[in-house]
């Protein structure tokens, strides 16, 4: 018993982390069409200012956070304007998007790897490697704090494309693109701040992730098909479907990874993308995806 | 005035006219040129006795076989327009199958070649009943899904070696 309860504690810490990571990709796909497959490589720009931070300056990750999400954001304006600014008009944009940030992804491991060498790094605050006890169930600080602000980011998140009147012009993009263009919504305007809204969620989950995982440049291929998978059961481009798909994989995913070995942990992840392609496309809370 | 034309003058007609276009574009492309490609290609491991090309017959060997792979991916991304980041999945699957085969039984892999493109083949048939139900987005993200469940199983699978790959037995040419 305490066993499940120890599985059900871990598993759910780390989907608030996994939700974060998610949450900007499905924005980014929700608002603009674009797969950016890019994303988990921005996340570790994100985690090395976090360790550079901390290594050099001793500066607390959960301080660095809006720094790296500064530094994240001002990229994106670099990025969207010479990367996916040109193939807007493409008939073919979500594939061409995706072809253009899988190029972008291999660029940023080469420079990170480059620039940061590509060895293992992890920060290491006090409270990373440090736990509460509750009973027998331990729940390890660093992952509690790191779901805690990550959900905290995420409800700040809800609440803002919930009641702000830009909330509003972000969701009638994601519905309709062109009907909101005509009702006088800014649909560029709209797009370039939730492609920064979002990659600014991949700088602050880049700098919590930074204490919860190791982390080395080549990572982000093991992590763009996670998050893929949390978007698709969540349905694409919804953000609540989303974080609903990460509390859910996750806490499947410490079960396997209990029961049948740490290895096949992340494989739940990957099967569960087949299966839901499979049975239910549109997955949790999405639109019916295009069939063949 | 009317021509009294049957359905057949009319299939006849289109036919001759289509076997004109061929012979138009085939009077543009150079019959020789193939022919001179394959000819260099059949020639170049007779290299290995006029001096040491070790590294020009391997950097050859390997832009060939990434040739054939970028072929076989313009078939299913360029003809068919489903962009697939997993087609080296099916690649890595052709590789193991004749590359076990040789470890364990030592018939060449050039031999096995074919049979480990068909058992590429029927692997990408099975895993296409059920990815190539959609397309768009969802395709491009369930062939990544497919490169990392492989890299787990390859990975894990002790039989084929695990995380340090399959084994092949040395050959007796000398090493330069």
């Amino acid at each position: 018993m305490t066993d499940i309860v120890q599985i059900l504690v871990l598993g759910l810490a780390l989907g608030g982390v996994y939700a974060l990571m998610g949450s900007g990709l499905s924005l980014i796909f929700g608002v603009m069409r674009i797969v950016n497959l890019a994303h988990p490589s921005l996340i570790m720009g994100g985690a090395y200012v976090a360790y550079w931070a901390f290594r050099l300056g001793g500066v607390d990750p959960l301080a660095t956070l809006p720094l790296a999400m500064a530094i994240l954001a001002a990229t994106r304006g670099l990025l969207y304007k010479f990367v996916f600014e040109r193939e807007a008009r493409s008939a073919k944009y979500s594939e061409m998007t995706v072809l253009l940030t899988f190029a972008l992804a291999m660029v940023v491991e080469g420079l990170l790897g480059t620039a940061f060498t590509n060895s293992q790094r992890i920060t290491s605050p006090e409270y990373a490697t440090d736990a509460f006890f509750i009973g027998e169930v331990f729940i390890p600080k660093g992952q509690l704090y790191a779901g805690m602000v990550s959900i905290s980011i995420i409800a700040t998140l809800a609440l803002f494309l919930k009641y702000s009147r830009f909330g509003y012009a972000i969701g009638a993009t994601t519905q309709n693109r062109e009907a909101a263009e005509l009702l006088g919504v800014n649909v560029n305007l709209v797009g370039l701040v939730s492609f920064a809204i979002g990659v600014c969620l991949a700088g602050a989950a880049g700098a919590l992730v930074s204490f919860v995982f190791s982390f080395f440049p080549s990572k982000h291929w093991e992590w763009i098909v996670i998050l893929m998978s949390l978007v698709v059961l969540g349905g694409m481009g919804s953000v609540l479907g989303t974080v609903l798909a990460a509390f859910i994989l996750s806490t499947v995913a410490a079960f396997v990874g209990f029961y049948f070995g740490a290895t096949w942990s992340n494989l739940t992840f990957f099967v569960a993308l087949f299966v839901v392609l499979l049975v239910r496309p549109q997955g949790l809370f999405g639109e019916e995806p295009e069939t063949a | 005035m009317m021509v009294d034309l049957g359905i057949r003058d009319i299939l006849k007609a289109r036919e001759s006219y289509n076997e004109s276009l061929a012979r138009a574009v085939d009077a543009k492309r150079a019959a020789w040129f193939p022919v001179a490609v394959l000819a260099v290609l059949l020639a170049l491991p007779a290299l290995q006795f006029v001096g040491n090309f070790n590294y020009f017959l391997h950097l050859t060997l390997y832009t060939a076989c990434y040739v054939v792979m970028a072929a076989g991916w313009n078939i299913l991304g360029g003809f068919a327009g489903y962009i697939s980041p997993g087609h080296n999945v099916f690649f890595a699957i052709g590789g193991y199958s004749a590359g076990m085969i040789f470890a364990r039984y030592g018939i060449s892999t050039i031999i096995m070649a074919p049979l480990a493109g068909i058992v590429a083949g029927i692997t990408g048939y099975l895993i296409g009943l059920i990815t190539l139900r959609i397309r768009g987005p969802s395709f491009i993200i369930s062939s990544l899904a497919l490169v990392m469940i492989c890299r787990i199983l390859f990975e894990n699978w002790e039989f084929i070696g695990g995380a340090a790959g399959v084994a092949l037995p040395a050959n007796d040419l000398p090493v330069e």
